[in-house]
């Protein structure tokens, strides 16, 4: 029995991005391509998403221009992949604050959004030091801040404090404090309705950005795998490998069943398809009488 | 000041406030620019970032008086923060001789900076009611945003988001090569 019916979504990409970025140490080691996507969940009467994506009309020529970000397209365009609209999105959780996951909410309409507070707390803090600390507020923008403003002005932004369970039925949310950012957060799925389940997920936003920060080489200490984070975090590596312990354990250990959306190789280990837009649908699981998006 | 903020404030798990002589004392150098951006480097940069930085600090502290509804927002010590470097940066921007082509640019700025002051106001004054209405305070911080935004000049770094160093976006120029 499963409840929820899990897609990951592309909504654009690099297709040369420094591995260094993603795994902590790889320097010198080229470039991987990075898919920017965003997590559906639908079941339970609910659609709910991890994070929205950025706001191209302000983002989009500068990351185009400068960083070669490729193929973005808007979340209706995104959401029509698998049959779905954005006003048909009830909730949305924010994995962080960073304006590639927290920069187009106004494309959610219907939406109730969920944030860790410390990760506004913190941002206050930080956008409060001397210009030589702006290593600490890099890449939230003062305008998603206020578009959440307005959010919470009509009830539809929530700043939960730490753990939340059963925010939706079955799903809980955990907070990685000081970690990739202030108050990241992942999202637990039990697809299976259990405590202590066995069919469970993790939605990793970006405390996992590839396989190899759960299934490391791990050679160096004389074992087949190890954690090795992700190489951009505001926090410490400490605690992106103790979130990723968390992660693991949440799900019995079983790898595979950590999501990490902007790994392009997803592909390999769910099926997938490329839209008519050139975009991946990555199917992680379905629920009892959902049809398959990719087949 | 109330233990409530502090205790908010204590979950941020501060590390060096704001005033810290551990981060107050200046030490940045300009971006090599073009001699003709120099002058407005030097002249706009600072007060640029400092208003965006208000911004966002002032749009933090509205997001946790509205979505919290809590009293003890307006307890926290970061509300005095700003609103000490909000005269700051007023009291360069009333001092500033605008570079010639950038008077539109200051003209922005001050307004801007009108605009998070009368922000602070109404954020400080809704204090005074039993539940946050941030509307006010929203439009006036919404209004400097656009105003800040106005005066961005990429090429010097003067950008409401830094890009540099940021999470999963930044293939830097290099990687295009």
């Amino acid at each position: 029995m499963a409840d929820y019916s899990i897609w990951v979504l592309e909504y654009s990409y690099v297709t040369k991005y420094h591995k260094s970025g993603v795994l902590y140490g790889a320097h010198n080691q080229g470039y991987v391509k990075l898919p920017y996507c965003y997590a559906l969940i639908k079941g339970k009467n609910h659609v709910a998403m991890v994070d929205v994506g950025y706001n191209n009309k302000e983002y989009g020529k500068a990351l185009g221009d400068k960083f070669g970000v490729e193929n973005w397209h808007a979340p209706k365009e995104v959401l029509a992949g698998v049959g779905l609209t954005p006003a048909d999105v009830d909730t949305v959780f924010i994995s962080h604050a960073h304006f590639d996951h927290f920069g187009n909410v106004e494309d959610f309409p219907k939406a109730t959004f969920y944030i860790q507070e410390r990760e506004i707390t913190k941002w206050v803090w930080a956008m409060s030091l001397p210009d030589r600390l702006r290593w600490m507020m890099v890449a939230v923008d003062p305008g998603d801040i206020i578009r959440g403003v307005d959010l919470a002005r009509q009830k539809r932004l929530v700043c939960i404090d730490g753990t939340r369970e059963n925010i939706l039925p079955n799903i809980d949310l955990h907070v990685a404090y000081d970690s990739h950012t202030y108050g990241s957060m992942w999202v637990h799925v039990r697809n299976d309705g259990k405590p202590q389940s066995s069919d469970a997920w993790a939605l990793a936003g970006d405390l996992v950005y590839v396989f190899e920060n759960i299934e490391g080489p791990g050679a160096v200490v004389d074992v087949d795998q190890m954690y090795v984070p992700v190489g951009l975090a505001v926090g410490s590596q400490e605690n992106l490998v103790l979130a990723t312990e968390a992660m693991m354990k949440s799900v019995g250990y079983e790898a595979r069943r950590v999501i990490p959306v902007h790994e392009e190789r997803l592909k390999d280990r769910f099926p997938s398809r490329i839209t008519a837009d050139g975009l991946r649908i990555s199917e992680i699981c379905l629920a009892d009488g959902e049809k398959s998006r990719v087949r | 000041m109330p233990s409530s903020g502090r205790d908010m404030l204590d979950r941020a798990a501060l590390v060096h406030r704001w005033d810290c002589p551990a981060v107050a004392e200046p030490a940045l150098s300009e971006p090599d620019v073009a001699e003709i951006d120099a002058a407005a480097a030097a002249t706009l940069r600072r007060p640029y970032d400092a208003l965006r930085r208000l911004i966002g600090q002032a749009a933090g502290l509205l997001v946790l008086a509205q979505a919290s509804q809590r009293r003890e927002i307006m307890d926290l010590p970061a509300i005095a923060v700003a609103r000490e470097q909000w005269r700051e940066v007023s009291g360069t921007l009333a001092e500033l001789s605008a570079p010639r082509g950038c008077e539109r640019q200051v003209e922005n700025l001050i307004r801007a900076a009108r605009l998070i002051g009368a922000c602070l106001d109404a954020l400080e004054a809704s204090a005074d009611h039993e539940t946050a209405d941030v509307s006010l305070a929203l439009e006036r911080v919404a209004a400097a945003y656009r105003l800040v935004q106005l005066c961005s000049i990429d090429k010097l770094g003067m950008t409401m988001v830094d890009f540099r160093q940021s999470c999963c976006n930044c293939g830097p120029l290099t990687a295009r090569a």
